[in-house]
């Protein structure tokens, strides 16, 4: 009885634990490990959780950083990174943390080189974006965390529900904002095709016979402001394929590659054949006779060879070279440009037989790939078929024979002049004479013009007092080859005289007789009955030309 | 139940509703003095007993023997015996040179950055079987319980004084008593030790690189240095070395005597002197923090020791805290080797501190319900530990059966409960162990 009086203590609790008994739902996962173990697994799996969230899905590969922001991540979460290594390093524990702190470390720093390595890869920007959420999470092992405190069982799981969802929601707010600018990107992009189609549709359909050669070069110089390298690159065809929109790219680029290779055509391109007056010539009706330079042919001539260089250059843009399987789009668009090429190696083939034009295809970029060829030896040209009856120029026997009233009636030769019959004196009497002038050019080494390689003239040549006949034969075949500046004469004679020796004797299977021991050519040579001798001659502005005549032996 | 149970004779079961029976171990001057193996007389009522020397005018640490001094060219038990037999009773606590390790350390025992452990509490509330007992819990990695996964191996060292060099100590010879179920003599002002447990373990990046943290207890005279009045020059200094700088104290109350159930009028007595003696101890702590002007936040481990013990009135938290872990400490022993089961294991010790915590609220004594906020030293509400360094119930049927100390060698070894929970403090004091 006594006893009861005495304040006893009443046991409260109803329920005790038992040392390791089943903790709550909020505690299970927690006390799965320790602290440092838990933190660890949910930085792992923030790891991989957020290297999926960036990876699946048809708009992954719009999430790419830029380089500053993949660098200062990458530095950013190398050195928290490594700080949790060394401070985690002090501590007792076990083995796995250490691990996986010590191979996140060396993870985030080895990522940032790879950004640099693989500058259009997705992945990387995924796995650096990873590996921010796995140190952020891994980051709390830094907290200092007392036994008896209730977080030691919640903290993993609470890093994981607190940090994971904001880095995902950071990361997919990125690519949110990176799939708006992506999708403006290839939207704009799309109108620049198709403004850019529209400007080289208008360049190409303009009628180069106008002699408003200025215009003609302001319009070409739009072409310039055509640029494709930098903007339809692989990157931007994966975020269209991404978007859904590679198909409408596609489209508006080969709207543009057919604009460029019709543009390319024949009847479409400038030409420096169309011109009345040659880039220089002979003025008979002059007194004193005289050489005279044309000029217009300087301002046309450039505009022809700066508009084969840009179409060729857009041509070249359009093909992009890398491709991947999951975009039709680009796929079908290389098929196209493909078939295009074709087409475009065989027109710009069949411009490069032209006796005054081809110098403009060699203007064409990687003319080499396109057709074979990004130069015309003299030998080769000589074989060309010339304006007059498509006779190669090493062809003098054939030359030699077509008659006056065959060279009156040839009609319009392209890149030639034909001279109105005017008489001179030669050898005391007065003669008459009658020349159709050829001329062909090559490339201008200091600009995107051309200059004169050759001037060929057929000769007919009648005393006044007897007329020209029908069946009169042209007096000589003239050649002028203007003497490049700063070239040696005798060194400019002797590759002029033996190439055309070698492309004639070429093209008739005819021995040439140069008349001395070694058969040397420089001189001259005769080719059965026809004699051809070279000599410099004063040409314009006071350069000289190297004249070679073709005659018949009398 | 435990396989050596068998050999004691059986306790008559309790009334039903009741706590299991358990003999009531009354501590206080009241208890009667037997006669010692020795001589010497000594209290078998208090797991620390014996009485106290005569109070000294100014207690302090006795001056070590000449041959337990540094640069003493041997130490031995004659030396040892000599300097009991004037300062000590020949039960002293002062260790013979066969007790001692081979390696002695050259190092002082007082060393910078050695992690303090205060372990505090008035007379007779088992600070002395508290720290026995977590040294023997870490004898070995596989028995270390919750801090088996950080340690590697401990190493123990003491000093009278801490200008003294550290002398190691083999953990064999120190915890004889302890594992052979003899008292402990009560500390006494000539047994007055500094103790300093080494845990060594792997740190670096690879875990392989060897580390220690020390941490320092020193083992005082509960009534003439914790309770007594700190104005003394000796106890006043002895304070200051020993826990001004401590980051994690233990203080310790019987759980009886926060928690009383069914006691004799006696039981109540020592009650009220456990009670006093804790506040002294509190006091003492706090003026000591105030004198030393420090404001540095202190980690308070509130230890309910003795939970065994039949007088404490929460009989359910015993059946489920402390009964099953001592009744099977190798199940538990053997889970506590994994991080889950140290997990699940520090989530109920926090499960069963918040309850313990309204407990204290809703005791009726204001004297218990205010500790949880006098022990707040900025490092928050204590962490209210439950534990059992010896078993008390078994203490009493070994010593009624095995009188002579030499008959115990080979029964079962005593079971400390929870006693390792102060040392995973410490750890993540020191290096956040846990994170």
């Amino acid at each position: 009885m006594q006893d009861s009086l005495y304040i006893r203590h009443q046991e409260s609790q109803g329920s005790w634990p038992d040392p390791l008994d089943e903790v709550g739902i909020l505690d299970k996962i927690g006390t799965r490990a320790l602290p440092a173990s838990s933190l660890s697994a949910a930085s792992a799996c923030a790891f991989v959780i957020t290297f999926l969230f960036l990876q699946l899905g048809k708009v992954h590969s719009l999430f790419m950083l830029s380089r500053a922001t993949g660098l200062g991540l990458g530095i950013t979460s190398a050195a928290l990174a490594w700080t949790i290594v060394v401070q985690c390093s002090r501590r007792p524990g076990c083995f796995w943390p250490r691990s996986w702190a010590l191979l996140l470390a060396v993870l985030t720093i080895a990522f940032v080189p790879l950004l640099f390595a693989f500058p259009t890869e997705t992945w990387i920007s995924a796995l650096i974006m990873a590996g921010v959420a796995a140190v952020l999470v891994l980051l709390f092992r830094l907290i200092k965390l007392r036994p008896d405190n209730g977080l030691v069982s919640r903290i993993a799981p609470l890093t994981l529900v607190v940090v994971l969802p904001l880095v995902l929601l950071a990361a997919g707010w990125m690519r949110h904002a990176m799939v708006a600018s992506k999708t403006l990107r290839v939207d704009q992009m799309i109108d620049q095709l198709s403004r850019w189609d529209a400007d080289v549709n208008r360049v190409t359909s303009r009628d180069w016979s106008a002699a408003d050669w200025d215009n003609a070069s302001r319009a070409v110089d739009q072409l310039n402001q055509i640029q494709l390298d930098g903007h339809l690159d692989l990157s931007l065809w994966r975020e269209a394929s991404a978007l859904g929109k590679d198909g409408d790219l596609a489209t508006a680029a080969g709207k543009l590659l057919d604009t460029t290779v019709a543009g390319l055509t024949k009847d479409r391109v400038p030409r420096v054949s169309r011109l009345s007056v040659p880039a220089a010539y002979y003025d008979v009706q002059s007194k004193p006779k005289r050489w005279k330079k044309s000029a217009v042919f300087p301002k046309a001539s450039e505009t022809v060879g700066q508009y084969f260089q840009e179409m060729g250059r857009i041509f070249s843009e359009l093909d992009v070279q890398d491709s991947f399987p999951e975009s039709g789009g680009l796929t079908e668009l290389k098929k196209r440009y493909l078939e295009k090429r074709a087409r475009l190696t065989e027109e710009l083939r069949s411009q490069m037989g032209s006796w005054t034009d081809h110098w403009a295809v060699l203007r064409v970029p990687e003319c080499d790939h396109l057709v074979g060829q990004c130069d015309m030896p003299l030998g080769r040209f000589l074989r060309t078929p010339s304006p007059i009856r498509r006779e190669p120029a090493a062809d003098l026997q054939g030359l030699l024979s077509i008659s006056y009233e065959t060279a009156r009636n040839l009609g319009k030769l392209s890149g030639c002049r034909r001279l109105l019959p005017y008489q001179e004196p030669k050898e005391g009497t007065l003669h008459e004479f009658y020349r159709i002038d050829c001329y062909s050019y090559s490339p201008r080494p200091k600009d995107l013009g051309a200059d004169l390689r050759v001037e060929m003239r057929l000769v007919y040549d009648s005393p006044v007092a007897v007329g020209f006949k029908s069946s009169d034969m042209p007096e000589e075949v003239y050649f002028l080859f203007p003497l490049p500046e700063g070239m040696d004469e005798d060194e400019f004679k002797k590759q002029i005289m033996s190439d055309f020796a070698e492309t004639i004797s070429e093209a008739t299977g005819l021995e040439t007789d140069a008349g001395n021991r070694g058969n040397s050519q420089v001189n001259g040579f005769k080719l059965r009955g026809v004699a051809v001798r070279p000599r410099f001659v004063p040409w314009l502005e006071g350069r000289k030309g190297l004249e070679v005549r073709a005659q018949r032996e009398k | 139940m435990r396989d050596w149970e068998g050999e004691f004779p059986s306790l008559p079961a309790p009334p039903p509703g009741e706590a299991p029976f358990r003999r009531a171990i009354p501590v206080g001057p009241s208890t009667e003095p037997i006669p010692a193996a020795d001589g010497s007389s000594a209290t078998p009522q208090g797991r620390e007993s014996g009485p106290e020397p005569e109070p000294e005018a100014a207690p302090r640490p006795p001056e070590p023997p000449e041959d337990a001094r540094p640069g003493a060219e041997r130490t031995g038990p004659a030396a040892s015996t000599d300097l009991r037999s004037e300062t000590t009773p020949p039960s002293g606590e002062l260790y013979s040179e066969s007790f001692l390790e081979a390696e002695a350390e050259d190092d002082p025992f007082d060393l910078p950055g050695t992690e303090k452990l205060g372990i505090v509490g008035g007379k007779g509330v088992g600070k002395s079987f508290l720290f026995q007992a977590l040294v023997y819990r870490t004898y070995s990695k596989a028995q270390a319980g919750a801090v088996g996964l950080y340690l590697d191996k401990t190493r123990l060292f003491y000093a009278l004084q801490r200008k003294d060099k550290a002398q190691s100590l083999s953990l064999t010879e120190f915890g004889k008593k302890y594992r052979f179920w003899e008292r402990l003599p009560q500390t006494k002002l000539t047994t007055q030790q500094w103790y300093r447990l080494r845990l060594s373990y792997g740190t670096g990046i690879w875990g392989k690189r060897p580390a220690a943290m020390d941490i320092e207890f020193f083992d005082g005279a509960g009534e003439n240095f914790f309770e007594a009045s700190r104005k003394q020059a000796g106890v006043r200094q002895l304070w200051r070395e020993g826990y001004l700088d401590a980051r994690v104290m233990v203080f310790c109350l019987p759980l009886w005597a926060a928690f009383p159930g069914k006691m004799t009028p006696e039981d109540w007595q020592a009650r009220e002197d456990l009670i006093g003696g804790f506040e002294s101890v509190l006091r003492n702590y706090e003026d000591l923090r105030v004198e030393g002007k420090r404001t540095q936040p202190v980690r308070s481990i509130l230890a309910f020791t003795m939970a065994d013990d039949p007088r404490n009135a929460l009989v359910k938290l015993y059946d489920k805290w402390i009964v099953p872990y001592m009744d099977s400490p190798a199940q538990y022993l053997s889970r506590l080797q994994s991080e889950s089961g140290v997990a699940r294991y520090l989530a109920n010790a926090r499960r069963v501190s918040e309850a313990l915590h309204r407990e204290l609220l809703a005791t009726r004594d204001p004297r218990v319900s205010s500790i949880r906020q006098k022990l707040d030293f900025g490092g928050g509400l204590p962490w209210l530990i439950l534990l059992s360094a010896i078993e008390g119930k078994r203490l009493d049927q070994i010593e009624q059966k095995y009188q002579d100390p030499k008959e115990r060698i080979g029964l079962p070894e005593p079971v400390p409960v929870h006693v390792e929970l102060p040392l995973l403090v410490a750890l993540c004091e020191r290096h956040n162990a846990l994170m």
